[in-house]
C-alpha cells in the first residue's frame, strides 16, 4: 500500500525565473510542503528527469510553459509521454496562451489542467493553490 | 389584256388576295388526290416545323442574353419563319389562288434570306475569333488555380500573421509580467523600509505594466477577431445577451434591461457575442455612478437587424462620436480597459457588412447601434492587422 506523499516535489519548466520565483513565493505563503526545482526548456527538464529516474526518485508534478526557446511544451509532452519511464507524469501546462489550438494540443497529450497566466486574476495564487490541493489530497504515479 | 402582259404594282397590292385571274391548283392540270395531298400535306408539314424552329429560337435568344450575335439568330428567326408561311400559302392554293399573296411571302423570304446571308459572311471572322469550348475550359480552369494559389498564399500569410501576433503578444506580454510580478514582490518584501511615495510609485508601476498588458491582448484578440465563427447557426439573442451579461460580471448596482423581443437568427456566434460584449462591457466600464442600467434592444430594419445598447452615463460629446471606434481610443485618462474593444466591436461588425455608430440617448446617456445583416456569413476572412 503506498502513502500520500509527505513533500511534493514540482519541477516548473519555464524559461522566464521571474515566474519562476513568483510561483516560489505563491507557494511559500501558502505554507504548503512543496519541493520547487526549475528547468529552463524542454530539453533540460527531459535530462533532470531522467536523472532522477536514475536515482530512483519519485516523478515530480510538472508545471510546463508553452513557449519557451529550445524545446518548447508541447514538444516536450511528445518525448514525456514516448518515454517509458516518464509517461505517467501529471502535467499542469501554465501559459500565457489563450489560443484554443494551444489548449487543444496540450490536452491531446493527457495534461491534468491547463491554467491560464492570466493578467486579471492572481494566476501564480491559483496554481499554488492547486498544487497544495494535490500534495494534500492526490496520488501521484510512483514513477 | 395588253395591261396583264406587264402588270403594274399598283394591280399588285390592290389585287393582293384576289383568287379571280386564277384556277385554283386543284383545277390546274390533271391532279389525282393523292398527287395534291403529298403537296398540301407536306407544305403544312413544313410550315408547322418551320414556325416551331424560330420559336425555340427566339425563346433561346431571348432568355440566353449572353448569346454571341444575336442579331444573325433574329435573322435566322425571321427567314425560317418567312420560309415557312410561303409553305402554309402554297398548300392553302389548292382551293385559293392568291398567287400575287404567294409571291410576295416569297419577295420577303427571298429578301430576309439575303440579308441573313450578309450577315452571316460579315460575322463569319468574328465567329471564327470566338474560343471553343476547351479554350475557354483551358481559360477557366487556368483561372481557378491561379486563384487557388493566390487564397493558399493569403491562407499561408494569415498563417504567419497569427503565429507572429502570438509570438509577439507572448514575447511583449513576458517581460511586462515580469515588470509587474517584480515591483510586486518589492512590494512585499520591502513594505516597511519604503516611503509612502515609493510605495505609491510602485502601486503605479504594477498597475502601468497591467495597462499595457491588456492592451498587448486587446492588439492579439484584435488581429484574430477576423477569423473564426464563419458558420452560421441558429442564435437565440435573447440567451446571448444574457449569457454576455453574466460575463460581463457588472457590480452589482447594474441592471440589464432587455427591451421587447430579441430575436432568434442565423448567425456566426463568436463575433456577434464579441460585438455584444464589448458594447455592454464599455457601458458598465465607463459609467460614471456605482449603479445604472443596461439596455438591449433589437428591431428588424430592411435586410438586417438594429440591435442597440443603451446605458444612462453622461453620454459621449459630440467631437469625440466618430474616433471612438478607433483603436486605443479613450475619451478620459483616467478610463479603464484597454481602448481595444469598441475598436474589436466595430471591425467585427465591419467584416459582417454591417454598421456601428452611436447616438446620444435620452434624458441622458449613450445609445450604441449596429446593423447586422440577416444570414450574414463573413466573406471576408483575415486576420490581418488594422
Amino acid at each position: 500500500m503506498r502513502k500520500l506523499q509527505t513533500q511534493l516535489s514540482v519541477l516548473m519548466i519555464e524559461d522566464d525565473p521571474i515566474d519562476v520565483s513568483a510561483l516560489r513565493r505563491a507557494l511559500v505563503k501558502r505554507d504548503d510542503e512543496v519541493n520547487l526545482a526549475s528547468a529552463s526548456d524542454g530539453q533540460r527538464a527531459l535530462e533532470h528527469l531522467r536523472d532522477q529516474g536514475r536515482r530512483r526518485e519519485c516523478l515530480p508534478l510538472l508545471v510546463l510553459d508553452l513557449n519557451m526557446p529550445g524545446m518548447g511544451g508541447i514538444e516536450f509532452l511528445e518525448h514525456l509521454r514516448a518515454d517509458p519511464l516518464l509517461r505517467r507524469s501529471v502535467v499542469f501546462v501554465f501559459s500565457s496562451s489563450t489560443l484554443a489550438a494551444d489548449i487543444d494540443r496540450a490536452y491531446d497529450r493527457q495534461v491534468a489542467a491547463y491554467v491560464v497566466k492570466s493578467i486579471d486574476r492572481d494566476a501564480f495564487g491559483d496554481l499554488a493553490d492547486l498544487i497544495g490541493a494535490y500534495a494534500r489530497s492526490v496520488f501521484l504515479p510512483a514513477g | 389584256m395588253a395591261d396583264r402582259d406587264t402588270g403594274s404594282l399598283v394591280d399588285f397590292f390592290t389585287k393582293l388576295f384576289d383568287t379571280s385571274d386564277f384556277p385554283a391548283r386543284w383545277h390546274c392540270g390533271n391532279w389525282t388526290s393523292l398527287e395534291g395531298w403529298i403537296h398540301i400535306l407536306a407544305d403544312t408539314a413544313t410550315f408547322a416545323a418551320y414556325f416551331a424552329i424560330p420559336a425555340v429560337i427566339a425563346v433561346f435568344a431571348m432568355r440566353r442574353r449572353d448569346l454571341p450575335f444575336p442579331r444573325v439568330a433574329w435573322l435566322f428567326v425571321a427567314f425560317i419563319f418567312a420560309c415557312g408561311a410561303t409553305h402554309l400559302i402554297e398548300a392553302t392554293l389548292f382551293w385559293h389562288p392568291w398567287y400575287r399573296l404567294s409571291g410576295l411571302f416569297k419577295v420577303v423570304t427571298a429578301s430576309v434570306s439575303g440579308v441573313t446571308v450578309g450577315a452571316l459572311i460579315t460575322t463569319l471572322p468574328r465567329a471564327l475569333d470566338l474560343p471553343g469550348r476547351a479554350a475557354l475550359s483551358d481559360r477557366l480552369e487556368g483561372e481557378v488555380k491561379q486563384r487557388e494559389q493566390a487564397r493558399r498564399e493569403l491562407a499561408n500569410r494569415n498563417d504567419d500573421l497569427d503565429r507572429f501576433a502570438s509570438a509577439a503578444a507572448h514575447d511583449l506580454q513576458a517581460p511586462l509580467r515580469g515588470m509587474y510580478l517584480l515591483a510586486g514582490f518589492i512590494e512585499e518584501d520591502e513594505a516597511e523600509s519604503l516611503s509612502e511615495a515609493g510605495r505609491e510609485h510602485l502601486r503605479q508601476l504594477r498597475e502601468r505594466s497591467l495597462q499595457m498588458q491588456r492592451m498587448v491582448r486587446g492588439l492579439l484578440e484584435y488581429s484574430r477577431s477576423g477569423s473564426g465563427g464563419v458558420e452560421l447557426e441558429r442564435v437565440c439573442t435573447r440567451d446571448l445577451v444574457q449569457e454576455t451579461w453574466k460575463q460581463v460580471a457588472a457590480p452589482a448596482g447594474f441592471r440589464l434591461e432587455i427591451d421587447g423581443h430579441l430575436p432568434d437568427l442565423e448567425a456566426p456566434r463568436a463575433p456577434l457575442q464579441r460585438v455584444l460584449q464589448n458594447l455592454i462591457a464599455n457601458a458598465v466600464a465607463h459609467h460614471d455612478r456605482d449603479q445604472g442600467s443596461i439596455r438591449v434592444g433589437a428591431n428588424r430594419e430592411g435586410d438586417a437587424y438594429r440591435f442597440t445598447v443603451e446605458d444612462d452615463d453622461p453620454g459621449i460629446p459630440p467631437g469625440s462620436r466618430e474616433h471612438i471606434f478607433e483603436m486605443f481610443a479613450r475619451l478620459s485618462d483616467g478610463a479603464v480597459g484597454d481602448g481595444m474593444g469598441l475598436a474589436l466591436a466595430a471591425r467585427d461588425v465591419r467584416i459582417q457588412g454591417g454598421k456601428i455608430w452611436v447616438e446620444p440617448a435620452e434624458p441622458r446617456g449613450a445609445r450604441f447601434c449596429f446593423l447586422w445583416p440577416i444570414g450574414s456569413g463573413s466573406s471576408e476572412q483575415t486576420t490581418i492587422l488594422g
